[in-house]
């Protein structure tokens, strides 16, 4: 299956092209569209995260692959060229308890979590790779 | 995102439409927070409009339920669709979010 890319830059501005690139992509190859809405919520979040806590203070580019497997599964990379940031390592947030402790982060790695079938991070060279698969 | 304000018995009610997301979540904090410094502290949220929320909205919800905690306000929120409320179910924010089916239960709850 061929596999889809674009390079954008790292803004939170990116985000409706990022989305429409994804959806335009994989749209033909999806049986029901209701997964593009757990997929916008993922993107959005771990672009925020790129444009936060990879780039801070400074821009830098963001690298969107995605692809479709035999087997179903839609696989959406995230590649960032900025500082070594491992979401999976961020601490979860607290969803019991006081309310008044709430911690206000880390909440959107949380939602990705919990909507993504499998999500993997490894560091390649200079560059932080995150993928996220969801099973069609 | 469009947010309408509405005074229902005494009690202020913002209609939201549309995406609360990271690229507009400063405009809705600085509307939500803006009337609860203003000294609104009955507020109702009616997201029946609402057609996305990302964790961008969900802290601005979570700021503003903390302020209102301060002062002994209410905030509750209504007409929430499925897939939101479920969002909603996965943060956890149902614990201390009051979601109602109506607008005229949520004005009695807050």
């Amino acid at each position: 299956m061929a596999i889809h890319s674009l390079e954008l830059p790292a803004t939170l501005s990116s985000l409706t092209t990022l989305e429409n690139f994804v959806r335009q992509a994989m749209e033909p190859a999806v049986p029901s569209p209701d997964v593009f809405r757990d997929i916008r919520l993922v993107l959005e979040e771990l672009l925020v995260n790129i444009v936060f806590y990879a780039y801070p203070g400074e821009g830098g580019k963001v690298r969107v692959e995605c692809s479709l497997d035999p087997g179903g599964k839609l696989c959406i990379r995230l590649r960032d060229w900025g500082i070594p940031f491992n979401p999976l390592e961020y601490p979860p947030p607290r969803l019991e308890g006081d309310m008044a402790e709430r911690e206000i982060g880390g909440l959107g790695i949380h939602l990705v979590k919990q909507l993504a079938h499998e999500i993997r991070y490894f560091r390649q060279e200079d560059s932080n790779v995150l993928t996220v698969c969801f099973q069609l | 995102m469009e947010v309408t304000e509405t005074r229902l018995e005494g009690i202020l009610v913002l209609g939201v439409k549309g995406r609360l997301d990271s690229t507009n979540s400063e405009d809705f904090e600085r509307m939500l927070l803006g009337s609860v410094r203003q000294g609104e502290n009955r507020l109702v949220l009616d997201f029946g409009e609402l057609d996305y929320i990302s964790s961008a909205g969900l802290r601005v919800l979570l700021k503003a339920v903390k302020e209102l905690k301060v002062s002994d306000g209410h905030l509750a929120l209504c007409s929430v669709r499925d897939y939101i409320k479920e969002i909603f179910e996965m943060s956890g924010f149902v614990s201390f979010l009051p979601i109602h089916s109506t607008v005229e239960d949520s004005l009695r709850a807050v």
